[in-house]
C-alpha cells in the first residue's frame, strides 16, 4: 500500500503566526530534538510546515479579499489516518499544540474525534501524487538504510580472510546483532 | 550530517475560471502509474494539486491556487531543471493555467518563476534524512538480499555458508 | 462513570456466554412491503426472548440473539435519515471494504460460500446452547417462523467447541478478552490497558495490578469502545446511528475462515528442519502461546498447563522487555493482535484497537491418521466492537496482515493474515531463524459487517 499524502491548510491570526515562526527558531536552535521526538513515531516520511502570508494574487482580476494568513501542513505517512491522528493525540499533543492551539477553530489536541473533525474539515483532495518506492515504509527505510552500515562493517571484518568456522560464527554474529533490521 | 534531500513547496494561483480546466490536465497529463515526476530522477515523493484557500468570508470565496510539492535528491536547483527538461510537456498543460507562467521551454524563465512562487519551509520532519533515493534503493535491496541469505544460510554447513557468501559477494 | 444498563445489552458481548455449541441462522427479508413490515413486527417482537447480559441466577439451556446488516436494515426499510446516520464502514459491508482487510486471491468475496457473500446476510440470529438436539430443533422452530414473518431463510452455519477450547490448528483459544471498566469479573490482569502501577489504584474498582510485574497495573477499558452510548477511550460516546438505535448496541464483524490444517502441519514440518527449532517450539513461537494456553513471553522454552489454566496470571504480561522477540517472537499471532505495551509509547497506540472476540470453531477435528482428510472446518470469527474501522479493520488490516507495526516490514501472520505473497517469517533468536510461508493457512469464506441492537432499539423497529 503506498503512502498517504495529506494536505491540511488552516488560516491563522497574526499573533498565531509569530508565535508559530518563534518556535521554528527555536527547534532549529536545539538541533532537531523536537524533529526526533516526532520521528520516533516512525510512520512520517516527509512532513513539513510553511506560512503562507500572502497568497499569489491573479492580475486579470480586479480588488480581491485575499485569502487570510495560512499554516500549510503536507506530509506524507504509512498506515491509515486513523493511526495517524491517534499517534499525533496520544504521543505529541503537545507538539501540536505549539503549532495549533492559536488556529482558527483548532479543538484542541488531546482527544481524537475533534482532531480528526479538524482535519477532514481543513484538508484538500490531492489530485496527483508520487511515491518512488510505494511499498517501502518509513521504517523499512530506515531499518536498510542502518543495516547497509552495520553489513557494510561486517563485510571489512570479513574481508581480511577467515576460515569457514570463523566465518560462519561471524554471520551468525552479525545476523544476532542486526536482527531488528532485517 | 548534511541532509541528502530537500524540499520544494512551489503555490502560484491558477487564473480565474481554470481551475476545473487545471484539474482536468492533472488527470489526463500525470496519471498514476506513469508519473512525470518519475522522469526527473532523484524524486521521493511528489504531489500535485489544486485547492482552495481559507475563505475569509462564506460570500466571497478566494480564487484557486496550484500546489505543486516535492521531497528530492539535493541539490534542489538541479532537480528543478531536471523536471523541466524531462516533464516540459505535462507541466506546460497544468501550470499553463497559472497567472505568469512562462512556460518550461527556457529554463532561466522557468527557474525564476518557480523561485518567485516558492514557500519556504519553517519546520520539517524527514523519516530517513541522510539518504539519497538511489541510496534508498539500494539500501532496500540489499536488505531483501541479507533476508534471503540468512534464511537460505541457516541449513547450510559453514564451508557450505562460506561459498555461498563468496559468490554471492564476490568475495 | 454511567452505569451498563445491562437488561438493554444483548448478551454475549461484555459476557461470553461459554455455551459448547451455536448455530448461525442467516436469512434475507423479502423484497415486498408486507414482508418488510412483517419482519420488523417479528424482529421488535424478540426484543422479550433474546438474552440480555443482564445476570443470571441460573444459567439457561440456550440463549439467543440478533444482528443486522445494513443491507438488512434497508432490506426493512427504515427511514432515510436512520440509515444515513450509521458509519461508512457499517453501510459498505465486508465485502466493499475486501481491499482494507486483505481479502483476495482465495478468499476474495467472489470466492466465498453460497449463502454468505455480499448482499446474501440481511439478519443473523445466533444461538448457543448446551445441547446439539435441543438447538437443532429451535433452529428449525425459528426459521419456520422467520418464514412465516417476511424472511426468507438462508444458511444455517454450525459451530462447537473443540475439547479443552481448543481450535483446529491445536491452540487453547479464547483468551486476552479485553476488559471493560463496570464489568467485575473482567477484573483479571492483562486484560486492560498495562499502566504504571501507583499506590490509589488499589481502591480503583477498574484498575488491578499485576502479579508478575511491579510496574504494572491493567485499567479496565472504557465500555464505549464495545458498546455504544457509553464514553469511550478518548472521552466521549463513540459515533452512534441515530435514535433509538443509538444506545446499548454494537458493532459485529462475522467472518467464516477455513483452516488448512493439513497445509499448517506440513509447513511446520518443513520449517522445523530449516530452522532447527522442534515443531513444538515452532508452533508455539507462531502462535505466541503453547498449546496449553500458557504463553512464551513468560515460559519461552516449555510450556507451562498450571500457567495455562491459571485465568489469574496466564494473559498478565507485557512485551517491552522483549523489544527484539527473543522470548516471543514480533511477528507471533497473538503480539500482532494484541500489542499490549510492544508498540510505540508503551500501550497509548494499541488501547483504542481492541476488539471483542465471541467465535467458536466449525467442522470436525482434523484427523492426522488420514491422508485425505481435506474436511471444511475452522473457526467462525465474532468480533464485537464500538467502531469496525478503528478496531477490526486496524486489527486486521495494519497488525495481521502487514508487520511493518513490528519492524517486520510487509509480511503477514500465517495464521490469521492475508499472505498474498511469500511472507518470511523471523523468530528472534541467538541467531535469528527464518521461515518463509507461501500462503496463508486461514481463508475468509463469506461473511458480513453487522449492527447488534440494544434491546429497547430493537423493540422500537416495529414502529421507527
Amino acid at each position: 500500500m503506498a503512502p498517504t499524502p495529506l494536505t491540511v491548510l488552516t488560516p491563522v491570526p497574526r499573533w498565531w503566526s509569530v508565535w508559530v515562526r518563534l518556535t521554528w527558531f527555536f527547534s532549529a536552535l536545539v538541533r532537531g530534538l523536537v524533529q526526533r521526538r516526532l520521528r520516533s513515531l516512525s510512520f512520517i516520511h516527509f512532513a513539513h510546515w510553511s506560512l503562507v502570508h500572502r497568497w499569489p494574487p491573479d492580475p486579470a482580476v480586479g480588488r480581491e479579499r485575499a485569502a487570510p494568513r495560512t499554516l500549510m501542513f503536507l506530509t506524507t505517512f504509512d498506515g491509515s489516518s486513523i493511526q495517524y491522528i491517534d499517534a499525533f493525540v496520544r504521543v505529541v499533543p503537545t507538539q501540536i499544540e505549539a503549532l495549533y492551539a492559536g488556529a482558527r477553530g483548532f479543538p484542541g489536541s488531546r482527544r481524537f474525534r475533534p482532531v480528526a473533525r479538524y482535519i477532514s474539515e481543513h484538508m484538500h483532495r490531492v489530485d496527483h501524487a508520487y511515491a518512488a518506492h510505494p511499498d517501502a515504509t518509513t521504517t523499512a527505510i530506515a531499518q536498510a538504510l542502518e543495516l547497509r552500515d552495520r553489513f557494510a562493517a561486517f563485510e571489512r571484518r570479513v574481508a581480511r580472510g577467515s576460515g569457514n568456522e570463523r566465518f560462519a560464527r561471524e554471520w551468525e554474529r552479525f545476523l544476532t546483532e542486526v536482527q531488528d533490521l532485517v | 550530517m548534511a541532509a541528502a534531500t530537500e524540499a520544494l513547496v512551489l503555490l502560484a494561483r491558477v487564473r480565474a475560471g481554470e481551475a476545473d480546466a487545471a484539474r482536468q490536465a492533472i488527470k489526463a497529463h500525470w496519471p498514476a502509474d506513469r508519473s512525470p515526476f518519475a522522469a526527473a530522477g532523484g524524486t521521493h515523493l511528489a504531489r500535485l494539486q489544486v485547492l482552495t484557500p481559507p475563505a475569509r468570508s462564506r460570500r466571497r470565496a478566494p480564487g484557486e491556487h496550484l500546489l505543486l510539492a516535492a521531497d528530492v535528491d539535493a541539490p534542489l536547483d538541479a532537480w528543478i531543471e531536471r523536471l523541466r527538461r524531462a516533464a516540459a510537456g505535462p507541466l506546460d498543460v497544468v501550470l499553463g493555467h497559472c497567472a505568469f507562467y512562462p512556460g518550461a521551454a527556457e529554463p532561466a524563465a522557468f527557474a525564476r518563476w518557480v523561485a518567485a512562487n516558492r514557500l519556504s519551509v519553517g519546520f520539517s520532519v524527514i523519516g530517513s534524512p541522510g539518504a539519497t533515493l538511489a541510496e534508498v534503493g539500494a539500501a532496500l535491496d540489499l536488505r531483501a538480499e541479507i533476508g534471503a541469505f540468512a534464511e537460505a544460510g541457516q541449513q547450510m554447513t559453514p564451508s557450505a555458508l562460506h561459498a555461498a557468501w563468496r559468490a554471492w559477494r564476490g568475495a | 462513570m454511567t452505569a451498563l444498563e445491562a437488561d438493554d445489552i444483548q448478551g454475549n458481548i461484555l459476557r461470553g456466554y461459554n455455551f459448547p455449541r451455536a448455530r448461525y441462522l442467516f436469512a434475507r427479508v423479502r423484497a415486498d412491503a408486507a414482508s418488510a413490515e412483517a419482519a420488523r413486527r417479528w424482529l421488535a417482537a424478540q426484543a422479550d426472548p433474546v438474552t440480555s447480559e443482564a445476570e443470571w441466577s441460573e444459567k439457561p439451556r440456550l440463549a439467543g440473539n440478533l444482528a443486522l446488516s445494513y443491507r438488512g436494515l434497508e432490506a426493512l426499510r427504515l427511514p432515510g435519515w436512520l440509515l444515513a446516520s450509521f458509519p461508512g464502514d457499517f453501510r459498505a459491508g465486508m465485502a466493499a471494504r475486501a481491499d482494507l482487510i486483505g481479502d483476495a486471491g482465495d478468499g476474495a468475496p467472489a470466492t466465498w460460500d453460497e449463502g454468505l457473500r455480499e448482499g446474501d446476510i440481511h439478519v443473523l440470529v445466533t444461538l448457543q446452547g448446551e445441547d446439539g438436539d435441543a438447538l437443532g430443533r429451535t433452529t428449525e422452530r425459528v426459521r419456520r417462523d422467520m418464514a412465516a414473518n417476511g424472511f426468507a431463510p438462508g444458511v444455517v452455519q454450525e459451530a462447537a467447541k473443540l475439547g479443552e477450547n481448543r481450535e483446529h490448528f491445536g491452540f487453547t483459544d479464547g483468551f486476552g478478552q479485553p476488559a471493560v471498566a463496570g464489568v467485575a469479573r473482567h477484573a483479571i490482569p492483562g486484560q486492560g490497558v498495562p499502566i504504571r502501577r501507583r499506590p490509589w489504584h488499589r481502591r480503583h474498582p477498574d484498575i488491578v495490578a499485576s502479579a508478575t510485574d511491579r510496574r504494572v497495573a491493567w485499567r479496565a477499558l472504557r465500555a464505549g469502545e464495545f458498546v455504544l452510548g457509553y464514553d469511550d477511550e478518548d472521552g466521549g460516546p463513540p459515533p452512534a446511528p441515530a435514535a433509538p438505535l443509538h444506545r446499548n448496541g454494537s458493532f459485529m464483524v462475522w467472518r467464516k475462515l477455513r483452516q488448512d490444517v493439513a497445509g499448517f502441519r506440513a509447513w511446520l514440518a518443513e520449517a522445523a528442519g530449516s530452522t532447527g527449532y522442534d515443531e513444538g517450539l515452532l508452533a508455539a513461537k507462531v502462535i505466541g502461546r503453547w498449546p496449553d494456553g500458557s504463553p512464551l513471553i513468560l515460559r519461552p522454552r516449555y510450556g507451562d498447563r498450571v500457567l495455562g489454566n491459571d485465568v489469574g496470571r496466564v494473559n498478565d504480561f507485557g512485551y517491552r522487555d522483549d523489544p527484539e522477540g527473543l522470548a516471543c517472537p514480533r511477528g507471533a499471532h497473538i503480539r500482532r493482535a494484541n500489542p499490549r505495551d510492544a508498540l510505540h509509547a508503551g500501550g497509548r497506540l494499541t488501547a483504542r484497537h481492541r476488539i471483542l472476540r465471541r467465535g467458536m470453531p466449525y467442522g470436525a477435528p482434523y484427523d492426522p491418521g488420514d491422508a485425505d482428510d481435506t474436511g471444511d472446518r475452522g473457526l467462525v470469527f465474532v468480533a464485537l466492537q464500538a467502531s469496525i474501522e478503528r478496531q477490526f479493520e486496524i486489527v486486521q488490516g495494519r497488525w495481521l496482515n502487514d508487520g511493518d507495526a513490528f519492524g517486520l516490514g510487509r509480511t503477514a501472520d500465517p495464521v490469521a493474515g492475508a499472505v498474498a505473497c511469500p511472507a518470511r517469517q523471523a523468530f528472534g533468536d541467538h541467531p535469528p531463524r527464518y521461515a518463509t510461508a507461501l500462503r496463508s493457512f486461514v481463508t475468509p469464506r463469506g461473511g458480513e459487517y453487522l449492527f447488534v441492537p440494544g434491546i429497547t432499539g430493537l423493540r422500537s423497529l416495529a414502529t421507527v
